[in-house]
């Protein structure tokens, strides 16, 4: 019974501090994870480990990951769709979950798109938008129709959700997450059930909003093209971790891990030796760089990305490697080169630029960048 | 149609995360379908509790008797005859109506739904006046120089009747199976080089065997519970030999125990259905769009198959309503008033009423902590909530009774018992139907709502509640049907002098004033046939549109 009470009492304060947008300041921002951990109560392993995460006011923020990552949980347990396991989450300066407290969903003031849309069967646009809405706001009708003109769907308002086109469903499922003046908006990978070309049209209506309105977002995404092209800051995740967090370009070109740059774009892996700066390959020798402190004449792992790989084919009888195949990709080509080593990389150039299966090639990098290395 | 939602859900374990909220149930949700539950299992709980008392170590005498061995080799007989039957007729119909080209489809299907809304003791009247030795069918074939037809009485009478009553239930659990059966794996086994009728024994019946098993268990219960047909055809079964001993009650504690046999029997029947169900997966493995399959062309077959599923119509729903008919002229011209029924219909619906209304109120919380939480007493509740589906109404009544009498006089002989009696029993029915669309709804709804900053109530009432109120609405129909069609539990719980449509038919019924049943029982089949024949059209429309 004193339990009861207890929660009962917790309920009422939780309600009373309402979340403001106002609420955040620069050192708390206005999403913050702090090693926030994720059980589902059945299973062994967390759902997702010891997150650190800060989201400034007016950021946009991606979630990389691949299926299973533990990424949709994330964007769950802000919203307050699943209980945090240890850690604290606070929105706005102010606690929401931790293993003692949890303020259920409808206490966060978070705007949440789905990716099935998740729009109300039974009501029409306007119905669908005005549900979130203060009920206490004197000029509704407006308001509405300006958030529908916002996402281009002036004019639907009377319609049912299932008249609707997937794309016009989903503009309608942001119309009604941003008309309740959300601290923040949480996209849970709202352009996978749309073709890529209707998908990129609202990629960037998207972010000509958030921008505009200086909305806070969070955007989970498996699609690596679409987190790097929107986004102020990447996060990716992998297997229930955080690996590395920070600004789009960065990440592609340091990724602090492995894991990290074959999920932020494709990517071969081969060995080499380390020394002062450059690393020898059975490929040629290249310049190289690290994040980590490297000895020389130490084993690495190096990354090369097959966009970085040109191809020279003249003079070809001296050269050792071979191009194996090459497939044809209407933008670019794409080729295999093997090594006599026996290792594989890819490399994808131009079409104007014909080399035949089974040339002999020289391997150059573009621009003469430098390869990433990793200790083995 | 209740069991076939139920088994879907069991097996498709892949789904269950999309399903259910793993959030917390409301506490006021636990209390409510906790309190709900242990209502329901309270009849069974005194029942087992009193026949002990009462017996105690003569149990085992008792049920060691003669007779008992005479009375359980009867209804063994009876209900494996029927269950084997009916499955046959409601295989084969839904078949030729769900795959074939036929002609007249819509027709049909009313036609072989409809006969769900005739009670077995009407149909037992009709099926005495045409069949028996000197009945209508001998008159009609003395022209070919027949002057006697075989007995009707007992088996061959009682089984007919049952057929009729139950494959009704077994067509529409099975051409549901057979709608959401992916028609990819049909065409499958076709381009695997099987032919039409090799795909439907080796492809379409194994993959309809959850589906059969549970209609064959319906079947099974329903024969096993019914007690107005049996005694009209003079079949001593289980239930009819515990109506035979309460109504002499010369001793109380005999049908108490044979009642108790009867739950065991019925709950053997329910574990044989849950071990033929099988480990398969069975629902579509494709989440593309569903696929319609292209109907079976039979060609010159066609009007042999429309002539046979005509006959099925025939004999289960044309002649006996035509008897009706017949005897409802008959009496009026004998002077027969039809005035004195005002009373039993207005008694019948208001009863009806009362009853669907509190068994969807009760049905509608338990139906969504069911399905969409996840919570240490699920299973309790579940098992709780669909005793009364294995509980024949003789039981239901007879322990209310003893319960009323002993513990709660003031409810005794009170309409309130008689409706507390059709929740318990039929609480299972609109459950599954509630459930069934409350598994439609995508739980993202719900957590939309709530992001949107709605309390749950709020959720509840303008999101869940809107979106469920067809699987409400097709919930209550299927009570008020079953509440009109009920007789044991309203012959014993009704108040005294309190008469329904049912009961006054059985009471001319037994005293052989065949006639004078004859406009009841087309008033009751009109107010159950009328909102049966909307809820199976509106369903056939939208398959179409669909």
């Amino acid at each position: 019974m004193k339990l009861i009470l207890n929660k009962i009492k917790n309920f009422s304060k939780v309600k009373e501090r309402k979340l403001k947008s106002e609420m955040s300041s620069n050192e708390t921002g206005v999403i913050h994870l702090d090693s926030v951990t994720h059980f589902y109560s059945n299973d062994n392993f967390p759902t997702i480990e010891n997150l650190n995460l800060l989201v400034k006011h007016g950021e946009f923020i991606s979630i990389l990951g691949e299926s299973g990552a533990g990424k949709t949980t994330t964007l769950r347990m802000i919203a307050g769709f699943e209980k945090i396991s240890s850690g604290y989450l606070r929105i706005g300066g102010q606690l929401v979950g931790s293993n003692f407290l949890h303020a259920p969903p409808n206490h966060r003031n978070l705007g949440v798109v789905f990716q099935d849309y998740a729009l109300f069967p039974h009501m029409t646009v306007y119905k669908n938008i005005e549900f979130g809405m203060d009920s206490k706001i004197v000029d509704k009708t407006d308001k509405i129709n300006n958030i529908l003109s916002m996402v281009g769907m002036h004019g639907y308002e009377n319609k049912y959700v299932h008249e609707l086109s997937g794309g016009q469903q989903q503009r309608v499922a942001i119309a009604r997450a941003v008309a309740t003046n959300p601290i923040a908006l949480l996209l849970d990978e709202p352009f996978s059930n749309l073709d890529r070309i209707l998908a990129r049209e609202l990629r960037k209506d998207i972010k000509k909003i958030v921008t505009n309105t200086e909305t806070t977002t969070i955007l989970v995404t498996h699609d690596r093209e679409e987190a790097l092209a929107i986004s102020d800051r990447v996060a990716v995740v992998s297997n229930r971790k955080l690996l590395q967090i920070d600004t789009p370009e960065y990440i592609y070109n340091n990724p602090l891990t492995p894991d990290v740059a074959s999920l932020v774009g494709p990517c071969d892996f081969i060995e080499g030796e380390y020394k002062n700066n450059s690393v020898e390959t059975s490929f040629g020798k290249f310049r190289a760089k690290s994040t980590e402190k490297i000895e020389d004449h130490q084993n690495v792992k190096v990354l090369i990305r097959p966009s970085d790989v040109h191809l020279i084919n003249e003079g070809s009888e001296n050269f050792s490697n071979r191009v194996i195949s090459r497939e044809y990709r209407g933008e670019y080509d794409e080729y295999e080169i093997l090594s006599e080593k026996g290792e594989i990389i890819h490399s994808r150039m131009n079409n104007y630029e014909n080399i035949a299966v089974d040339s002999k090639v020289q391997i150059i990098l573009n621009k003469n960048r430098s390869v990433i290395v990793y200790k083995n | 149609m209740n069991l076939v939602k139920f088994n879907f859900m069991n097996q498709n374990n892949f789904n269950k995360n999309i399903l259910y909220n793993k959030n917390k149930p409301p506490i006021f949700l636990i209390i409510l379908t906790l309190i709900i539950a242990l209502l329901c299992i309270t009849p069974a709980l005194y029942l087992l509790f009193r026949s002990f008392e009462i017996a105690g170590g003569n149990l085992v005498s008792i049920i060691l008797t003669k007779n008992v061995f005479l009375v359980f080799f009867r209804t063994i007989s009876i209900i494996f005859l029927v269950s084997v039957v009916s499955c046959i007729v409601a295989v084969f119909s839904a078949w030729v109506i769900e795959k074939t080209d036929i002609p007249f489809k819509k027709v049909l299907t009313l036609g072989l739904i409809l006969p769900l809304v005739i009670p077995s003791f009407i149909l037992a009247t009709t099926v005495v006046e045409l069949y028996s030795p000197r009945g209508q069918l001998q008159k009609f074939l003395s022209i070919f120089g027949v002057d006697r037809l075989p007995e009707i009485y007992g088996l061959p009478g009682a089984t007919f009747v049952l057929v009729i009553m139950t494959y009704p239930y077994v067509f529409l659990i099975v051409r549901g199976a057979l709608r959401r059966l992916d028609p990819q794996l049909l065409e499958a086994s076709r381009s695997l080089g099987y032919g039409s009728y090799k795909t439907f024994f080796f492809i379409t019946i194994p993959l309809l065997r959850p589906a059969i098993a549970a209609g064959t268990l319906l079947a099974a219960l329903y024969t096993l519970s019914d007690y107005g047909g049996m005694a009209l055809l003079r079949y001593n079964t289980f239930t009819v030999n515990i109506m035979t001993l309460y109504d002499a009650s010369i001793n109380r504690s005999l049908p108490s125990i044979l009642s108790l046999l009867l739950v065991f029997f019925a709950l053997f029947f329910i574990f044989i259905e849950y071990f033929t169900r099988g480990k398969g997966v069975f629902h579509r493995s494709t989440s593309g769009s569903e696929k319609i399959a292209k109907p079976l062309e039979t060609g010159a077959l066609k009007w042999a198959l429309v002539l046979i599923l005509f006959l099925i119509i025939l004999l289960s729903l044309i002649t006996p309503i035509g008897v009706l008919f017949y005897w409802l002229i008959r009496g009026l011209i004998n002077g027969n008033d039809l005035l004195p029924l005002l009373n039993p219909v207005l008694n019948s619906l208001y009863v009806a009423f009362l009853a669907s209304f509190f068994t969807v109120l009760t049905a509608l919380p338990v139906a969504i902590f069911i399905t969409r939480y996840k919570h240490k007493l699920n299973n309790f509740i579940e098992f709780a909530s669909y005793i009364g589906f294995g509980l024949p109404g003789i039981v239901v009544a007879l322990s209310l009774v003893f319960l009323s009498i002993n513990l709660f006089f003031p409810l005794y002989q009170s309409i309130w018992l008689l409706i507390f009696s059709y929740i318990v029993l039929f609480i299972p029915a609109s459950i599954g139907s509630i459930r069934a669309s409350v598994l439609q709804v995508n739980p993202r709804l719900e957590d939309a709502a709530y992001s949107l900053g709605k309390t749950p109530i709020m959720v509840i009432l303008r999101v869940t509640l809107p979106l469920i109120m067809p699987g409400i609405l097709s919930g209550g129909i299927i009570v008020f049907l079953l509440t009109l069609k009920e007789l044991p539990a309203t012959l014993i719980l009704s108040p005294i002098g309190y008469d329904t449509l049912s009961t006054t038919i059985w009471g001319a019924a037994t005293e052989a004033f065949f006639t004078r049943t004859g406009g009841a029982s087309l008033i009751l089949i009109l107010i159950a046939g009328i909102p049966m024949a909307f809820m199976t059209l509106k369903s056939t429309r939208y398959n179409i549109q669909k």
